[in-house]
């Protein structure tokens, strides 16, 4: 099954007001379950915008996208929450924690938006803040870990429901060598252990050789 | 962990918490105000029920010709002085008349460290007299009703506690309704006065009084023997079925020319005295008006400084898939929990100062108000304030549901 399909995607946007619009396209993408794929393109390019409009944040002005084989509707804003919420995973640059709640928090608060509570999903929290090494730091508030910590917090939320797909938008950026190969490392095995799909977008070329695959997003045109 | 509690309540709850200070100065802001008004609602009817029932048994009271409500002020709230003198012989006209069933002589004029001697007849004190009656003037045990004939005191029961008088204890009386203590010496009288009771509380100006005979105060050493037989107020109660004799009776007292004015019926001219008052009705009206906007202004500037700062809270919760009117449900709950927090500290506000204020009045007065608003009240205070901060959400919750989620996702510049 497909993790993501995307089809004639069109979204018309002012990078600032006053600015000339611009026009994001992607005429196809498919990306099997579990597979993994990297987005390059320059900074400014729309790969956030792109990221929006597949997680249902945005929506676009035509075309369409499918997440787990369900169809997001451009028109139900309602129905883009239930899917986003249980289908994907989304791992921000800035990794947009919740800062008035704790670690564990964080991924309930997750849980509870995507219908997903009771004892088997606790017992797949614990063992994920395990994995990844949080257990020690669950009640913690964000703001008291470290870099590194809370970017593996970010990664857990966005794996705690089981998604068929994780977003990640320019995790390596900001981090030096040997910190960008360890995020990206977890980032790809976390993925590939809970059966995931990766989309990640970057202009990182650290991140992009660790890919075994890349896709060149267009640059953007002028909208009609 | 979080608690299983709804979403809306649970975000509600924690956005109260991560801005503790703006959110406990919102409801300070809500108690103040709506506490405020409460009060003044609260005090204005208990004052004007209060006042009321301080007239205890008596339909009319017979004083020098002057105003109706002086004399009820003098007479059975010890608050004015009397207009003038009214001769003895009115008690026995009056007790005379058929439809009279009650007429207790009132001289004024003297006091104890500013606690004033009133003379009276034992009648006051019949119990038949008052039947029927919440507050009657009952003695504590081992007391008596002071003799006629003999300077004795029966003292209230407020006067005796500010005095710390006992049984048995003795006081000289000044001459004058006011106490001065550096001129009460040159006014002082020479007559010694025993106390032979006290009065249970009654919640009523007769707390403050200390009763002694009629004679006893005409008699004093100073004063002017040829006032020895006048009386400051007659109080009257007439029979049950005198049907229209007070109206008759007032015909005949107030007509033009007359000596004496009858102040008939008391309750009319206590009602008059707070309707003497109906600007400060207005006024509070006004001000429970500007509480409520207030109250509601408070909610809003809450709500947007919280909102202001949470909006990338907001946008992280809607890219982690709670829903738009999740949201919107959890500002109108945070609105809500601060009403309710502001409207039970409006009720310890409200309850504080009706309780001050109503210190202030027994003191003052002896009228005993209720020293908490009514339950009623502040249910309904209680209400209008959560409507006001449901409507008062509304802008807020509508504004963070229109917030474009994309926009507030980045980390601010």
């Amino acid at each position: 099954m497909l993790a993501l399909r995307v089809r004639d995607l069109v979204k018309r946007h002012s990078a600032a007001p006053g600015a000339a619009p611009v026009e994001i396209r992607l005429d196809a993408l498919d990306l099997e379950a579990g597979a993994q794929l990297a987005l390059r393109g320059p900074s400014g390019c729309g790969k956030t915008t792109l990221l929006h409009l597949i997680a249902g944040i945005l929506r676009p002005d035509s075309g369409e996208i499918h997440l787990a084989g369900e169809l997001l509707p451009a028109a139900a804003e309602r129905a883009r929450d239930r899917l986003r919420a249980r289908h994907l995973g989304y791992v921000f640059q800035t990794f947009n924690l919740l800062q008035g709640f704790t670690v564990r928090e964080n991924l309930q608060l997750a849980q509870r938006f995507a219908g997903r509570e009771g004892t088997e999903a606790d017992a797949h929290r614990e063992r994920l803040l395990a994995e990844l090494g949080l257990a020690p730091f669950a009640h913690r508030l964000p703001a008291r870990l470290s870099h590194g910590q809370q970017q593996r917090v970010a990664l857990a939320r966005a794996l705690v429901n089981r998604p068929a797909l994780v977003l990640a938008d320019e995790p390596t950026a900001s981090l030096d060598d040997a910190h960008a190969a360890a995020a990206l490392s977890l980032l790809r095995e976390v993925c590939v252990s809970h059966g995931a799909a990766l989309l990640l977008a970057t202009h990182d070329e650290r991140a992009l050789r660790a890919f075994p695959a890349v896709r060149d997003l267009k640059p953007l045109a002028p909208a009609a | 962990m979080i608690p299983r509690l709804p979403a809306a309540l649970l975000l509600a709850a924690r956005g109260l918490r991560q801005h503790a200070a703006s959110s406990w100065c919102a409801i300070a802001l809500l108690a103040l105000a709506a506490g405020g008004a409460l009060a003044a609602l609260a005090l204005r009817d208990a004052s004007a029920r209060a006042f009321a029932a301080g007239t205890g048994p008596f339909d009319a009271v017979l004083g020098a010709r002057g105003s109706p409500l002086q004399i009820v002020l003098a007479s059975l709230y010890h608050l004015e002085a009397a207009p003038g003198l009214v001769p003895e012989a009115e008690v026995e006209k009056l007790s005379a008349h058929p439809a009279v069933a009650h007429a207790i002589p009132l001289v004024l004029g003297d006091n104890h460290e500013g606690w004033r001697l009133v003379g009276t007849s034992p009648g006051l004190f019949a119990p038949e007299l008052w039947q029927g009656q919440p507050a009657a003037p009952r003695l504590l045990p081992g007391g008596r009703l002071f003799d006629p004939a003999r300077q004795e005191i029966v003292a209230g029961s407020q006067a005796a506690a500010a005095l710390g008088l006992r049984l048995g204890d003795h006081l000289t009386p000044t001459h004058g309704l006011d106490y001065a203590a550096e001129t009460a010496e040159d006014h002082a009288h020479e007559e010694e006065f025993t106390v032979v009771g006290l009065l249970k509380p009654t919640g009523t100006p007769v707390d403050r009084v200390l009763w002694t005979p009629v004679h006893a105060l005409q008699h004093l050493d100073g004063h002017d023997p040829a006032h020895a037989h006048d009386l400051s107020a007659v109080l009257i109660r007439f029979r049950p079925e005198a049907g229209a004799a007070g109206f008759m009776l007032a015909q005949n007292y107030n007509s033009p020319g007359g000596a004496l004015t009858l102040a008939w019926p008391v309750a009319a001219h206590v009602a008059a005295l707070f309707e003497r008052f109906a600007w400060a009705d207005r006024l509070m009206g006004v001000a429970a008006g500007f509480a409520a906007a207030l109250s509601a202004l408070c909610v809003v500037i809450a709500l947007q400084t919280s909102l202001a700062q949470r909006r990338r809270d907001w946008a992280i919760l809607r890219a982690i898939g709670a829903r738009a009117h999740t949201l919107g449900a959890a500002i109108l709950t945070e609105a809500l929990l601060l009403g309710a927090a502001g409207a039970a500290g409006a009720a310890v506000v409200a309850g504080g100062l009706q309780s001050l204020v109503a210190w202030q009045i027994r003191v003052r007065t002896g009228v005993l108000l209720a020293p908490v608003p009514p339950a009623e009240l502040l249910a309904t205070g209680a209400g209008a304030l959560l409507l006001t901060c449901a409507l008062a959400a509304l802008w807020p919750a509508w504004t963070a549901l229109r917030s474009p989620v994309a926009e507030h996702l980045a980390p601010p510049a």
